[in-house]
């Protein structure tokens, strides 16, 4: 049965508690019941919650593998899953919400995933042919899947300024961030927009946590 | 110490699926039901005060929506 497409979805099945101005700030803003601006932190910490619950879930799979009561064709599928859930979530998030995605956004989102299911294609004839042993590492590999959901939100970000008409962006680091790359962007400071490396092409790739701003 | 010995699988390792370039761009397309368990997974994860920040809509929709009644 084919599933229905994202346009047959109904807006109107909304609650919506929050609001998204997408004129307010340099990318929009998302309003809370209360009338106010939700901070980007706010926002931030989020989508780490969301990250770190899907990470604990491709974990939870994977030691199913390691324990054996799964096998490598269901850990994929259900991997498969878990990849285009935090790629989803992340775009519709830094878009203001899902009801605001368009077609070329979704396709965005597509194409993204058809990425990281190719990776995680390779992933899975590694542990068949016994080059990624059912360890440690593998976990930490596993869960890597879920982190790579940060750059999405990004990318979706600095399309959504250049729509806006902003022309510069800057990388904001995390605190705990020391990876150089990120130290050396960040302090470049004001660039032009899309001349920054994308979040997560840096040495701490998918663990980076650097946000963008845009003017 | 005599080092543990792994408890036997219970089910075979078994194959890796060999996606052909068609399924994966097929199964690469964002359905209803993908938002509907992105939705799912969102409200389990977020913070009880943001769970429903994911259904957020437009401003301006929303104004209408109270102009409208």
């Amino acid at each position: 049965m084919t599933s229905p497409t994202v346009s047959q979805i109904a807006t109107s099945r909304l609650t919506p508690d929050f609001r998204f101005n997408p004129n307010l700030g340099s990318t929009g803003r998302y309003i809370g019941k209360n009338g106010r601006a939700v901070s980007n932190q706010a926002i931030v910490n989020e989508l780490e919650n969301i990250v770190s619950g899907v990470k604990t879930e491709m974990t939870a799979i994977s030691q199913r593998l390691q324990a054996g009561t799964i096998n490598l064709a269901d850990w994929q599928l259900q991997m498969r899953d878990r990849v285009k859930i935090i790629h989803t979530a992340e775009a519709s998030i830094a878009k203001g919400g899902w009801a605001r995605m368009t077609p070329s956004d979704w396709g965005r989102v597509g194409s993204i995933a058809k990425k990281q299911y190719a990776f995680l294609q390779n992933f899975a004839i590694d542990i068949e042919s016994g080059k990624q042993k059912l360890n440690g590492q593998f976990l930490r590999r596993a869960g890597m899947y879920a982190d790579a959901g940060r750059g999405t939100g990004g990318d979706v970000q600095r399309i959504e300024a250049n729509k806006n008409g902003l022309t510069e962006e800057r990388r904001i680091r995390f605190p705990g961030d020391s990876c150089p790359t990120c130290i050396d962007q960040a302090k470049q400071g004001w660039q032009p927009l899309g001349t920054l490396n994308r979040i997560g092409d840096s040495e701490c790739r998918t663990n980076c946590r650097c946000v963008f701003e845009f003017r | 110490m005599a080092k543990r010995k792994s408890k036997p699988r219970r089910v075979p390792l078994g194959k890796a699926i060999r996606w052909t370039q068609e399924e994966i761009d097929e199964f690469s397309i964002v359905t209803a039901d993908d938002i509907d368990k992105m939705r799912v997974m969102w409200k389990r994860y977020a913070s009880p005060q943001m769970r429903d920040i994911i259904d957020a809509i437009e401003l301006d929709d929303t104004a209408d929506d109270i102009a409208n009644g």
